[in-house]
Protein backbone atom coordinates (compact mmCIF):
# COMPACT_ATOMS: atom_id res chain seq x y z
CA UNK A 1 0.00 0.00 0.00
CA UNK A 2 1.17 3.36 -0.62
CA UNK A 3 1.23 6.16 2.50
CA UNK A 4 1.40 9.64 1.18
CA UNK A 5 2.53 12.52 4.00
CA UNK A 6 1.44 16.30 3.10
CA UNK A 7 3.63 18.09 4.83
CA UNK A 8 1.36 21.62 5.08
CA UNK A 9 -1.46 19.55 6.10
CA UNK A 10 -3.41 20.45 9.45
CA UNK A 11 -2.44 16.65 10.75
CA UNK A 12 0.39 15.66 12.46
CA UNK A 13 2.83 13.32 10.48
CA UNK A 14 1.76 10.55 12.83
CA UNK A 15 -1.81 11.02 12.46
CA UNK A 16 -1.91 11.02 8.67
CA UNK A 17 0.13 7.42 9.15
CA UNK A 18 -2.53 6.03 11.81
CA UNK A 19 -5.61 7.20 9.52
CA UNK A 20 -3.84 5.90 6.13
CA UNK A 21 -3.14 2.36 8.01
CA UNK A 22 -6.74 2.09 9.74
CA UNK A 23 -8.52 2.18 6.65
CA UNK A 24 -5.67 0.07 4.89
CA UNK A 25 -6.84 -2.20 7.84
CA UNK A 26 -10.48 -1.13 7.64
CA UNK A 27 -10.84 -2.10 4.39
CA UNK A 28 -9.05 -4.92 4.10
CA UNK A 29 -6.62 -3.70 2.23
CA UNK A 30 -3.92 -5.19 4.56
CA UNK A 31 -4.99 -8.56 5.44
CA UNK A 32 -5.46 -9.98 8.99
CA UNK A 33 -2.46 -11.94 10.18
CA UNK A 34 -0.20 -9.76 7.48
CA UNK A 35 3.06 -8.34 8.58
CA UNK A 36 3.23 -4.90 8.86
CA UNK A 37 6.57 -3.23 7.78
CA UNK A 38 9.35 -2.53 10.43
CA UNK A 39 9.26 1.20 11.97
CA UNK A 40 12.32 1.69 10.50
CA UNK A 41 11.99 0.43 7.21
CA UNK A 42 8.87 2.60 7.21
CA UNK A 43 10.57 5.63 8.53
CA UNK A 44 13.28 5.50 5.40
CA UNK A 45 11.03 4.73 2.68
CA UNK A 46 8.52 7.44 3.92
CA UNK A 47 11.58 9.88 4.88
CA UNK A 48 10.35 10.64 8.18
CA UNK A 49 11.21 10.13 11.59
CA UNK A 50 11.75 6.72 13.57
CA UNK A 51 9.95 8.09 16.39
CA UNK A 52 7.21 9.34 14.67
CA UNK A 53 6.32 6.49 12.99
CA UNK A 54 7.14 4.16 16.61
CA UNK A 55 4.26 6.92 17.83
CA UNK A 56 1.73 5.65 14.89
CA UNK A 57 1.95 1.77 15.53
CA UNK A 58 1.86 2.57 19.34
CA UNK A 59 -1.71 4.18 18.29
CA UNK A 60 -2.91 1.40 16.44
CA UNK A 61 -1.71 -0.73 18.85
CA UNK A 62 -3.46 0.77 21.17
CA UNK A 63 -6.49 0.67 19.16
CA UNK A 64 -6.40 -3.21 18.29
CA UNK A 65 -5.70 -3.03 15.09
CA UNK A 66 -2.19 -4.27 14.75
CA UNK A 67 -0.10 -6.41 17.68
CA UNK A 68 3.30 -6.71 18.08
CA UNK A 69 4.98 -9.68 18.38
CA UNK A 70 8.36 -9.93 20.31
CA UNK A 71 11.14 -10.20 18.19
CA UNK A 72 9.16 -10.25 15.06
CA UNK A 73 7.35 -7.08 14.65
CA UNK A 74 4.08 -6.06 13.65
CA UNK A 75 1.19 -7.72 12.90
CA UNK A 76 -2.62 -7.24 11.39
CA UNK A 77 -4.73 -8.17 14.20
CA UNK A 78 -7.21 -10.53 13.20
CA UNK A 79 -10.36 -8.56 14.82
CA UNK A 80 -14.08 -8.91 13.61
CA UNK A 81 -13.48 -6.42 11.01
CA UNK A 82 -17.36 -5.99 11.04
CA UNK A 83 -17.02 -4.89 14.36
CA UNK A 84 -13.97 -2.70 13.77
CA UNK A 85 -16.09 -0.75 10.82
CA UNK A 86 -18.77 -0.26 12.73
CA UNK A 87 -16.49 1.36 14.99
CA UNK A 88 -14.96 3.70 12.26
CA UNK A 89 -18.44 4.63 10.99
CA UNK A 90 -19.66 5.71 14.40
CA UNK A 91 -16.30 7.41 14.49
CA UNK A 92 -17.32 9.66 11.39
CA UNK A 93 -20.73 10.12 12.26
CA UNK A 94 -19.66 12.13 15.49
CA UNK A 95 -17.55 14.28 13.12
CA UNK A 96 -20.22 14.83 10.60
CA UNK A 97 -22.19 15.86 13.82
CA UNK A 98 -19.84 18.33 14.56
CA UNK A 99 -19.10 19.43 11.08
CA UNK A 100 -23.08 19.85 10.58
CA UNK A 101 -23.09 21.99 13.45
CA UNK A 102 -20.85 24.19 12.11
CA UNK A 103 -22.11 24.53 8.87
CA UNK A 104 -25.71 25.26 10.52
CA UNK A 105 -23.42 28.05 12.68
CA UNK A 106 -22.00 29.29 9.47
CA UNK A 107 -25.70 29.98 7.79
CA UNK A 108 -25.73 27.19 5.52
CA UNK A 109 -29.29 24.98 4.91
CA UNK A 110 -29.48 21.94 3.76
CA UNK A 111 -29.50 22.43 0.82
CA UNK A 112 -26.59 23.90 0.53
CA UNK A 113 -24.63 21.41 3.03
CA UNK A 114 -25.87 18.76 0.63
CA UNK A 115 -25.01 20.70 -2.73
CA UNK A 116 -21.40 20.90 -0.92
CA UNK A 117 -21.46 17.16 -0.28
CA UNK A 118 -22.14 16.25 -4.03
CA UNK A 119 -19.36 19.03 -5.12
CA UNK A 120 -16.73 17.48 -3.25
CA UNK A 121 -17.52 14.13 -3.04
CA UNK B 1 29.18 5.44 16.51
CA UNK B 2 27.38 7.45 19.10
CA UNK B 3 28.26 10.30 20.54
CA UNK B 4 28.59 12.04 23.95
CA UNK B 5 28.66 15.35 25.36
CA UNK B 6 29.50 15.54 29.41
CA UNK B 7 29.43 18.82 31.23
CA UNK B 8 31.53 20.09 28.23
CA UNK B 9 32.40 24.08 28.71
CA UNK B 10 34.64 25.63 25.92
CA UNK B 11 35.74 29.14 24.96
CA UNK B 12 36.14 29.81 21.67
CA UNK B 13 37.09 32.98 19.66
CA UNK B 14 34.40 34.84 21.20
CA UNK B 15 32.20 31.76 21.60
CA UNK B 16 31.23 30.56 24.98
CA UNK B 17 29.82 27.00 25.30
CA UNK B 18 28.85 26.04 28.87
CA UNK B 19 28.35 22.75 30.42
CA UNK B 20 26.94 20.71 27.36
CA UNK B 21 25.66 17.40 27.84
CA UNK B 22 23.72 15.84 25.69
CA UNK B 23 23.95 12.28 23.60
CA UNK B 24 23.41 11.36 19.77
CA UNK B 25 22.28 8.26 19.55
CA UNK B 26 22.66 5.62 17.03
CA UNK B 27 20.01 4.56 14.71
CA UNK B 28 18.35 8.59 15.06
CA UNK B 29 18.85 11.74 13.77
CA UNK B 30 19.24 14.37 16.96
CA UNK B 31 19.10 17.83 15.10
CA UNK B 32 21.04 20.77 16.63
CA UNK B 33 19.22 24.48 16.23
CA UNK B 34 19.96 28.10 18.00
CA UNK B 35 20.05 31.50 16.64
CA UNK B 36 22.91 32.41 15.13
CA UNK B 37 25.93 32.69 17.37
CA UNK B 38 24.38 30.53 20.45
CA UNK B 39 27.59 28.07 19.68
CA UNK B 40 26.32 25.06 17.05
CA UNK B 41 29.69 25.70 14.82
CA UNK B 42 31.99 25.89 17.65
CA UNK B 43 30.30 22.53 18.99
CA UNK B 44 31.11 20.56 16.04
CA UNK B 45 34.31 22.14 15.91
CA UNK B 46 35.13 20.85 19.72
CA UNK B 47 35.11 17.09 17.71
CA UNK B 48 36.64 17.88 14.57
CA UNK B 49 39.55 20.51 15.48
CA UNK B 50 42.99 18.49 17.07
CA UNK B 51 44.02 21.19 19.70
CA UNK B 52 40.14 21.82 20.54
CA UNK B 53 40.31 23.05 24.58
CA UNK B 54 37.63 22.41 26.68
CA UNK B 55 36.64 21.26 29.71
CA UNK B 56 34.37 18.03 30.69
CA UNK B 57 34.41 14.82 28.21
CA UNK B 58 33.72 13.83 24.83
CA UNK B 59 32.77 9.89 23.85
CA UNK B 60 32.39 8.49 20.24
CA UNK B 61 31.33 5.16 20.68
CA UNK B 62 32.23 4.38 24.40
CA UNK B 63 36.26 6.27 23.55
CA UNK B 64 36.80 9.74 25.02
CA UNK B 65 37.66 11.32 22.31
CA UNK B 66 40.91 13.16 23.42
CA UNK B 67 43.10 9.80 24.23
CA UNK B 68 41.41 8.63 20.99
CA UNK B 69 41.30 10.93 18.14
CA UNK B 70 42.69 9.40 15.55
CA UNK B 71 40.60 6.33 15.92
CA UNK B 72 37.67 7.98 16.17
CA UNK B 73 38.14 10.53 13.29
CA UNK B 74 38.52 7.23 11.05
CA UNK B 75 34.47 7.01 11.73
CA UNK B 76 33.68 10.28 11.35
CA UNK B 77 32.00 12.25 8.79
CA UNK B 78 31.59 15.86 8.86
CA UNK B 79 29.90 17.41 6.47
CA UNK B 80 29.92 21.37 6.33
CA UNK B 81 29.18 23.79 3.78
CA UNK B 82 32.92 25.56 4.80
CA UNK B 83 34.52 22.50 5.27
CA UNK B 84 38.35 23.09 3.23
CA UNK B 85 38.86 21.00 0.76
CA UNK B 86 41.30 21.49 -2.43
CA UNK B 87 39.05 23.28 -4.06
CA UNK B 88 40.86 23.67 -7.31
CA UNK B 89 40.74 19.71 -7.77
CA UNK B 90 37.70 18.04 -8.77
CA UNK B 91 35.81 15.19 -6.27
CA UNK B 92 38.20 12.53 -7.72
CA UNK B 93 41.69 14.03 -6.89
CA UNK B 94 40.30 15.15 -3.49
CA UNK B 95 39.24 11.47 -2.79
CA UNK B 96 42.41 10.39 -3.73
CA UNK B 97 44.36 13.06 -1.61
CA UNK B 98 42.73 12.05 1.38
CA UNK B 99 42.12 8.53 1.07
CA UNK B 100 45.78 8.48 3.13
CA UNK B 101 44.10 9.09 5.78
CA UNK B 102 41.35 6.74 5.81
CA UNK B 103 42.02 2.90 6.52
CA UNK B 104 38.98 1.82 5.31
CA UNK B 105 38.53 4.24 2.32
CA UNK B 106 37.03 2.49 -0.38
CA UNK B 107 37.62 3.97 -3.93
CA UNK B 108 34.93 1.73 -5.77
CA UNK B 109 32.08 2.38 -2.86
CA UNK B 110 33.17 6.67 -3.37
CA UNK B 111 32.46 6.49 -7.71
CA UNK B 112 29.66 4.26 -6.91
CA UNK B 113 28.17 7.05 -4.80
CA UNK B 114 29.48 9.69 -6.57
CA UNK B 115 27.55 8.32 -9.58
CA UNK B 116 24.59 7.33 -7.46
CA UNK B 117 24.05 10.91 -6.20
CA UNK B 118 24.83 12.40 -9.86
CA UNK B 119 27.92 14.54 -8.98
CA UNK B 120 30.62 15.42 -11.45
CA UNK B 121 33.58 13.80 -11.18
CA UNK B 122 35.40 16.14 -13.57
CA UNK B 123 34.68 19.80 -12.34
CA UNK B 124 36.91 21.58 -9.88
CA UNK B 125 35.18 20.95 -6.40
CA UNK B 126 34.78 25.35 -6.77
CA UNK B 127 32.77 24.75 -9.75
CA UNK B 128 30.29 22.55 -8.02
CA UNK B 129 26.66 23.72 -6.59
CA UNK B 130 26.08 23.91 -2.67
CA UNK B 131 23.96 21.11 -2.93
CA UNK B 132 26.62 19.08 -5.11
CA UNK B 133 29.60 19.87 -2.93
CA UNK B 134 27.25 19.07 0.13
CA UNK B 135 26.91 15.28 -1.97
CA UNK B 136 30.20 14.75 -2.24
CA UNK B 137 31.19 14.86 1.06
CA UNK B 138 28.43 12.38 2.13
CA UNK B 139 30.00 10.11 -0.92
CA UNK B 140 33.52 10.59 0.99
CA UNK B 141 31.97 10.27 4.40
CA UNK B 142 30.17 7.34 3.41
CA UNK B 143 33.62 5.22 0.92
CA UNK B 144 35.33 5.55 4.36
CA UNK B 145 33.23 3.86 6.18
CA UNK B 146 31.61 6.63 8.51
CA UNK B 147 29.34 5.69 11.44
CA UNK B 148 28.81 9.18 12.89
CA UNK B 149 27.59 11.99 10.48
CA UNK B 150 28.27 15.68 11.65
CA UNK B 151 26.56 17.83 9.28
CA UNK B 152 26.78 21.32 10.16
CA UNK B 153 24.39 23.07 8.27
CA UNK B 154 24.14 20.77 5.44
CA UNK B 155 20.81 21.31 4.23
CA UNK B 156 21.21 25.77 3.85
CA UNK B 157 20.77 27.34 0.62
CA UNK B 158 20.30 23.62 -0.64
CA UNK B 159 17.47 22.78 -3.67
CA UNK B 160 14.34 21.55 -3.09
CA UNK B 161 15.43 18.65 -5.48
CA UNK B 162 19.07 17.62 -3.96
CA UNK B 163 17.22 18.47 -0.64
CA UNK B 164 14.37 15.33 -0.92
CA UNK B 165 17.34 12.66 -2.24
CA UNK B 166 19.79 14.15 0.49
CA UNK B 167 16.74 13.66 3.60
CA UNK B 168 16.66 9.95 1.45
CA UNK B 169 19.82 9.27 1.91
CA UNK B 170 20.01 10.24 5.50
CA UNK B 171 17.31 7.96 6.40
CA UNK B 172 18.99 5.54 4.74
CA UNK B 173 22.44 5.63 6.71
CA UNK B 174 20.59 5.20 9.96
CA UNK B 175 18.12 2.54 9.24
CA UNK B 176 20.70 0.18 9.64
CA UNK B 177 21.34 1.38 13.27
CA UNK B 178 24.84 1.25 13.98
CA UNK B 179 24.98 4.85 12.73
CA UNK B 180 24.13 8.56 14.38
CA UNK B 181 22.91 11.34 12.64
CA UNK B 182 23.81 14.79 14.70
CA UNK B 183 23.13 17.84 12.57
CA UNK B 184 22.57 21.46 12.73
CA UNK B 185 19.80 23.08 10.88
CA UNK B 186 17.25 26.37 11.15
CA UNK B 187 14.61 24.98 9.01
CA UNK B 188 11.44 24.04 10.89
CA UNK B 189 9.89 21.62 8.45
CA UNK B 190 13.38 19.73 8.74
CA UNK B 191 13.52 19.23 12.43
CA UNK B 192 9.03 17.94 12.62
CA UNK B 193 9.48 15.73 9.77
CA UNK B 194 12.68 14.32 9.86
CA UNK B 195 14.22 14.49 13.38
CA UNK B 196 14.01 12.23 16.67
CA UNK B 197 15.24 14.21 18.77
CA UNK B 198 16.59 18.17 18.89
CA UNK B 199 18.54 20.15 21.04
CA UNK B 200 18.19 23.64 21.42
CA UNK B 201 21.08 25.47 22.39
CA UNK B 202 21.07 29.11 23.29
CA UNK B 203 23.60 31.47 24.14
CA UNK B 204 25.76 28.50 24.62
CA UNK B 205 24.42 26.80 27.39
CA UNK B 206 21.60 23.66 26.61
CA UNK B 207 18.06 25.08 26.52
CA UNK B 208 16.27 21.65 26.08
CA UNK B 209 16.81 18.29 24.18
CA UNK B 210 13.66 16.74 23.34
CA UNK B 211 11.67 14.07 20.80
CA UNK B 212 11.57 16.19 17.96
CA UNK B 213 7.24 15.37 18.01
CA UNK B 214 7.15 17.59 20.62
CA UNK B 215 9.11 20.47 20.00
CA UNK B 216 8.11 24.19 18.84
CA UNK B 217 9.90 26.30 17.79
Amino acid sequence: MKITINQNGTLAIYEQIVNQLRNAILTGELSPGEGMPSIRALASELEISVITTKRAYEELEKENLIRSVAGKGFYVCENNRDYLREKNYRLLENRMEELLKDCKGAGMSRKDVLSMVVELY
Amino acid sequence: MDLEFSHVTAKKKGFVLKDITFSVPEGFITGLVGENGAGKTTLFSLVMEEYARYEGDILAGGMVLAENRREILQKIGFISREQQFFQNFNGMQNADFLAGFYREFNRDCFIEKMKEFGVSFGTPLKGLSVGEFIKFQLAFALSHGSRLFLLDEATAGMDPVYKKDFFRLIHEMIAREDAAILMSTHIEEEVTRHMDYVVRISEGAIESVKEAGEWKP
